[in-house]
């Protein structure tokens, strides 16, 4: 004790064993969710249908207006920024390509999942951390239940299959921002930012953008149960948990997204 | 009143992460009694509880429900354990996404066979003992607090439990309120012979309901008493535990 | 509370969905209604700048898209697949096996006919599209023949190198004609051409040969001017006769002269001279003057031997007297 360096070292210790430990608890919580969904996987009739149809009304058709309203700005964002650089060479066509591919491949999943996470993940862990304040969670384990299968396989399934929906919407809506920018501000002819996008652009890319968005939903609605999960019994809990559940899923979506990019690409895509 | 033993705990050892709050614990409550968990606060009897339970898993030691071991029983055994007795939380504990029938619904639906409208049958039955009729459609949240606790009671006896738990019954309930659950537990007990474990610190509900008590002591982390409360009260060798049946009792009298 | 509204709900997937089947389709499952016709080409250039998806392009229309490019290990040349659209052709078969075999009739005769194909740039980005054409207008190379690991089932355009490896190669053979002219043994020769005028220049024979014509000449002008003091008609014959035998005398001496000139070779060496200058395109400027100075000297002595050629009694009348004496000889 005393010295600030031997205490430097000691706060990187307790840091590094507190992000271990989370992350042991992270693939515990992976694991137990495994067990139960293959559970509810072999009997089907034990998935809360009425859970699952709210969850995917919420994170789904209600977060439709937010999606097209960033993806759409995206887009335009992006179409003009290329244009500005693209403009010096007289290449202004391949803002066509430029788009399509960003939004397809990085833009509108990463968009959509970072929407989802603020929506949704957040919801996820205020939820499920003020149900442990409430004593509900106990209520439920002690009446028999799997508490993950009342409250993470629900989420989980709903947001596995919003999530690739939003994706189309937010896809489609950044390419029409895109061509919003390339035929008003480029003058492109309408026909020919049309054409160049559907011939650059292939089924394979926009599938892509799909599995990753799938990816994230599963990602956002882990975290988000598992923080919810883990958060103290105190209103300041809760709140702490539902930053915790944002930054977290933030971050791994991130790194997931760097990680299928790399699988992508080693597939040749 | 049978003397079979219902709930039996066999040197329990509690506690959170490094901290042992109760240690050597043994006490076991027979069938069709009321059993009374006391203590001041902080003194782990909620703790205590969650053990016996299997919220929690304790250092050492066993608990045996129906003869058998909560501790050393697969996740499974366990659950189904679970089902055969009930537990009212605090706060009721219902949850805020179902209305107050679905809530008494659910366990219904889970694990027994039966049609909607024999569930419903069954939900409107409970509501009736626990004086909700007419509630059914409620929100939890549109209910008061001594509402959502009988709420609570009444979807723990869903499954018609032989064995009950109560974690703080009457606390943050106004004198008349509290008394009125106490009249239900003891109806419980009257008409279906339930077994009834109660954590609480509220002394004028445990004169009224406990058949036999448990008085644990925060510094020595062990049971201080066991008996019928009146009798602690009034003529137990300790003299700390005189104090504290008796203190709120004067003050009650003031 | 935890009711979802089904309404929207609904609208959302079905939206959602048939969002997703128009994307599908409009990306590229249209392409699988397309005919398509496969054709291949082998290139021993680089293929830097084409990539799967670069467009095809006959005569600058857009028919189809590289759909692979791969290396032919046996041979190292460079192969690349072709889809094209047999949409962008219109037949009088509009579809069918009809529109199938009359495509396949077209491009059998244009390959027939020499159609190539050849990498061009799509831009300043550096990126190429193959562009199929005839290109009588280039310098044809070595067609790589069609070989047999290609099927029956393409059609095998061969190729010829882009427009820039055709700058690249002239530049190549030029640089490398350049560097087999050898520099030094020129310039030897010219030091050993140079060494042996000097030589002759500087011959007594000549020097004595032009100082006797100069004694000639005074000669001449003495007896000249006797003829004119003795012109009498018996003694002019007589001066005539004995012209008559000094002028043939002269005759023997100016063609002699000639030979001794001729064998140097003044004009033959001049012109070789030349050619070497002309081939020797950046030449110093030190040996273009000293060459300049030659080839002054030169032209002053070609100059002098083509005046006593076409006049050989100057020799004994000197350059301007001749103009002089004529009428008086008359």
């Amino acid at each position: 004790m005393g010295s600030p360096a031997r205490e430097l070292v000691e706060k990187i210790g307790i840091a590094s064993a507190s992000v271990f430990r989370d992350m042991i608890e992270m693939v515990c919580f992976v694991g137990d969710l495994s067990k139960v969904s293959w559970r509810v996987l072999r009997k089907p009739s034990q998935l809360r249908w009425k859970e699952t149809l709210y969850y995917m009304d919420m994170c789904g058709s209600q977060a439709v207006p937010i999606v097209l309203m960033i993806c759409f700005l995206m887009g335009v964002i992006l179409g003009f920024q290329a244009a500005v650089q693209m403009r010096k060479f007289g290449t202004e066509l391949y803002v066509a390509d430029l788009v399509g591919f960003s939004i397809l491949k990085e833009l509108g999943p990463l968009m959509v999942a970072m929407i989802a996470t603020g929506r949704a993940g957040s919801a996820f862990a205020a939820e499920i951390g003020t149900m442990k304040v409430n004593d509900e969670i106990s209520a439920l384990e002690t009446m028999g239940f799997a508490p993950s299968r009342f409250l993470v396989i629900p989420k989980m399934l709903a947001m596995v299959i919003v999530s690739p929906v939003l994706t189309v919407f937010g896809d489609v809506i950044g390419i029409v921002g895109g061509f919003v920018v390339g035929t008003t501000m480029l003058g492109l002819p309408l026909m020919a930012y049309y054409n160049r996008t559907v011939e650059v652009l292939y089924p394979m890319v926009f599938m892509l953008g799909m599995v990753k968005s799938v990816v994230f939903a599963l990602i956002i609605a882990v975290i988000g149960c598992l923080r919810g999960f883990q958060a103290e019994c105190n209103a300041q809990g809760v709140g702490r948990a539902t930053t915790s559940a944002v930054v977290t899923s933030i971050f791994l979506i991130v790194i997931a997204d760097a990680v299928l990019t790399i699988i992508f690409s080693l597939m040749g895509y | 009143m049978s003397n079979e033993c219902v709930v039996d705990v066999k040197n329990l050892t509690v506690g959170y992460g490094d901290i042992v709050v109760l240690q050597n614990i043994s006490f076991s409550v027979s069938s069709g009694e009321i059993f009374v968990i006391l203590g001041g606060s902080g003194c782990g009897k909620s703790t205590l509880l969650k053990h016996m339970i299997g919220l929690y898993t304790p250092f050492r030691g066993d608990v045996l429900i129906f003869g058998e071991s909560m501790v050393n029983s697969s996740e499974d055994e366990k659950r189904k354990l679970m089902r055969r007795f009930g537990v009212t939380y605090q706060g009721g504990a219902l949850f805020g996404s179902l209305t107050v029938a679905e809530n008494i619904a659910l366990p219904l639906e889970e694990y027994t066979t039966k049609t909607p409208a024999e569930i419903n049958e069954v939900v409107q039955q409970k509501l009736a003992v626990v004086n909700l009729d007419g509630f059914g459609n409620y929100m939890p949240s549109e209910l008061s607090g001594g509402m959502r606790k009988r709420a609570g009671l009444a979807r723990a006896m869903a499954l018609d439990p032989t064995l009950l738990f109560f974690d703080e019954p009457s606390a943050g309930l106004d004198p008349i309120t509290s008394a009125e659950l106490d009249r239900l537990i003891l109806r419980l007990r009257e008409e279906l012979g339930t077994t009834i474990v109660i954590v609480s610190h509220e002394l004028d509900s445990i004169f009224t309901v406990a058949d036999r008590a448990i008085l644990l002591d925060k510094d020595t982390k062990g049971i201080a008493a066991t008996g019928k409360p009146k009798e602690l009260r009034d003529s137990s060798p300790n003299l700390w535990v005189r104090e504290f049946l008796s203190r709120s009792k004067l003050k009650r009298d003031m | 509370m935890i009711e979802a509204n089904k309404f929207r709900l609904g609208l959302f997937v079905i939206s959602g969905s048939v969002l997703f089947f128009i994307v599908i389709f409009v990306f590229g499952l249209s392409d699988i209604f397309v005919r398509k016709g496969k054709f291949v080409s082998l290139f021993n250039e680089s293929v830097q700048g084409v990539a799967v998806g670069s467009p095809v392009k006959y005569k600058g229309v857009p028919i189809g898209t590289v759909s692979k490019i791969s290396i032919q290990v046996n041979d190292k040349l460079i192969r690349v697949d072709m889809d094209i659209d047999m949409k962008a052709f219109v037949t009088d078969h509009q579809s069918g096996a009809k529109a199938v075999s009359s495509f396949n009739d077209f491009f059998e005769h244009e390959s027939k006919m020499g159609l190539r194909c050849r990498l061009e740039y799509a831009g300043i980005t550096g990126l190429k599209y193959v562009e199929l054409n005839y290109f009588d207008q280039f310098p044809q190379a070595p067609v790589i023949e069609r070989p047999k690991y290609i099927t029956s089932n393409y059609f095998y355009v061969p190729s010829i190198p882009s427009q820039f490896k055709d700058i690249l190669n002239l530049i190549n053979t030029s640089l490398e004609k350049i560097s087999r002219v050898q520099f030094d043994k020129i310039s030897d020769e010219m030091t050993g051409t140079l060494k042996s005028m000097q030589r002759l220049l500087d011959d007594p024979k000549l020097k004595m040969m032009i100082d006797k014509m100069e004694k000639m000449s005074d000669n001449m002008e003495k007896s000249s001017s006797n003829v004119s003091k003795v012109l009498t008609e018996s003694k002019l014959r007589e001066i005539v006769d004995g012209l008559d035998t000094n002028l043939k005398s002269l005759n023997n001496l100016t063609i002699s002269a000639r030979g001794s000139i001729e064998g140097a070779k003044f004009i033959e060496t001049a012109q070789s001279f030349r050619e070497a200058a002309y081939s020797v395109t950046d030449a110093r400027q030190a040996l273009l003057s000293t060459l300049l100075k030659l080839d002054q000297t030169l032209d002053s002595l070609t100059e002098l031997v083509n005046y006593l050629n076409d006049d050989p009694s100057s020799l004994l009348k000197g350059k301007h007297k001749p103009v002089v004496i004529a009428p008086s000889a008359k």
